[in-house]
């Protein structure tokens, strides 16, 4: 099945200068329950031509978007120790840390990070090595005879920060900010919040049918270099492929960037459009 | 900064180099009364670890293990469906690797067989309504949570 191109109604929105700082491009699949570390290091060695800086960490857990039923409580937390050695995660950074890829026997996942003001690649871009990355990376496993790579579910997460004021002085309120916050109280008794996180959680449909769901995060950070205040704004789209095939994967991908990219435009205000540029 | 919950915890560069505003006290569920977890959670957990245990041939010929996915899936979907007066169903591993939550009451028998990726195969039978149905099912699950709103109901 070759990929389809997503109808849309209106042109997707356009920024000059976005404030995303980062874009993660991810699939699970079923288990790779063979893929050792010693695997990755050929992996790192073959595939990474040595480019990368490799380091490890703690295990992602599966996460699977149904409906029709409730969502887990988020006190429950299971950890099951299920294979021997037990699994984690391989991280690649590039040498600049812009770039990582993730690897574990149930994900891959590529990210970029901007760093030293280099501009936004674009998302065709970034997809553009996603699917090299994670086609090369299929091979591999097919090549070492690890078993195959069945998608079961992909997201698309990108990280803005917005600068919300600085320290020690007023902000913006987040309802000039932020459209679905709305500054309105009962009265003024609490008067502005000191600190504000948020979350939403939004249907994402392929024609009729619900096959993922866009998250939405906002919280209020500080960056450690210049102490700059801001709003740090989180979506993530996520969902089950049509099928296991790269194809629809990353259609999958496409569709969950564009409503990370309309909801980002949905949720934040013209006035902070005109501040980012909006073109389109 | 943690954005577990939104982004199943992808490590994500930008954030990690963050340093959140203090993040002020909020009550940990687990100290109140309406945040303990359900007795049937603890059953569950101790028979999903069981079958997590589960060898290549554990049938003495060439059943494969529980794959990871299936168990996180199965409580998962056990999570969004059981309900005050839910019985704990059985969980029975499967040859291909996957495992099915069976219910088999006086009047009424559920299955779902859980072998990732989709469909999950929902099987129904009502005695008393006269109603059997058997349907594949991929992300909505509704069908299945209906199912087990009939048998706790009944209780």
């Amino acid at each position: 099945m070759k990929e389809i191109t997503l109808e849309v109604n209106a042109p997707l929105p356009e920024f000059k200068e976005p404030p995303v700082v980062e874009v993660a491009l991810s699939v699970q699949f079923e288990p790779l329950s063979r893929l050792s570390t010693h695997d990755l290091a050929l992996y790192w060695s073959d595939v990474l031509e040595r480019k990368f800086v490799w380091k490890e960490g703690p295990v992602l857990s599966p996460t699977f978007e149904f409906f029709g039923i409730n969502p887990p409580p988020t006190s429950v937390e299971i950890v099951f120790q299920l294979e021997v050695p037990p699994p984690h995660r391989t991280l690649f950074f590039s040498a600049d840390d812009t770039d990582l890829v993730q690897i574990q026997r149930d994900r891959f996942v590529r990210n970029w990070r901007k760093a030293n003001q280099k501009p936004y690649p674009r998302y065709a871009s970034i997809r553009t090595k996603f699917r090299e990355q994670f086609e090369a990376f299929c091979r591999f496993v097919a090549e070492h005879e690890l078993g195959a790579c069945v998608p079961n579910q992909c997201e698309v997460t990108y990280v803005n920060h917005i600068p919300w004021g600085l320290d020690g002085q007023p902000r913006e309120a987040l309802s000039e900010v932020l459209t679905a916050w709305s500054a309105r109280a009962a009265n003024t008794f609490l008067g502005p919040p000191e600190q504000v996180e948020a979350a939403a959680h939004y249907v994402i449909k392929m024609a009729d049918d619900r096959v993922g769901r866009l998250h939405v995060a906002a919280q209020h950070a500080r960056r450690p270099d210049d102490l700059q205040s801001l709003m740090a704004l989180t979506l993530t789209a996520r969902g089950r492929p049509a099928s296991d095939r790269i194809d629809d994967v990353m259609n999958f991908l496409d569709l969950g960037h564009e409503y990370v990219v309309r909801g980002f435009a949905s949720l934040t205000t013209p006035a902070m459009h005109e501040r980012w540029g909006r073109t389109a | 900064m943690n954005t577990a919950c939104q982004s199943g915890s992808i490590e994500i560069l930008s954030n990690r180099r963050l340093r959140p505003q203090h993040r002020l006290s909020v009550t940990d569920p687990s100290a109140t009364l309406s945040g303990q977890s359900a007795e049937w959670l603890s059953t569950i957990r101790r028979r999903l670890q069981a079958l997590s245990q589960l060898e290549e041939g554990w049938d003495g010929q060439k059943a494969k293990p529980v794959s990871h996915s299936n168990i996180d899936i199965a409580l998962q979907v056990l999570l969004g469906v059981m309900q005050t007066g839910t019985p704990v169903p059985t969980l029975v591993p499967t040859v291909r690797g996957g495992l099915q939550i069976e219910w088999h009451l006086q009047d009424v028998d559920i299955e779902l067989e859980i072998e990732s990726p989709a469909p999950y195969v929902l099987s129904f039978e009502d005695r008393v309504a006269h109603r059997e149905f058997e349907r594949e099912l991929t992300s909505d699950l509704h069908l299945f949570a209906e199912a087990v709103t009939r048998i706790s109901a009944r209780r």
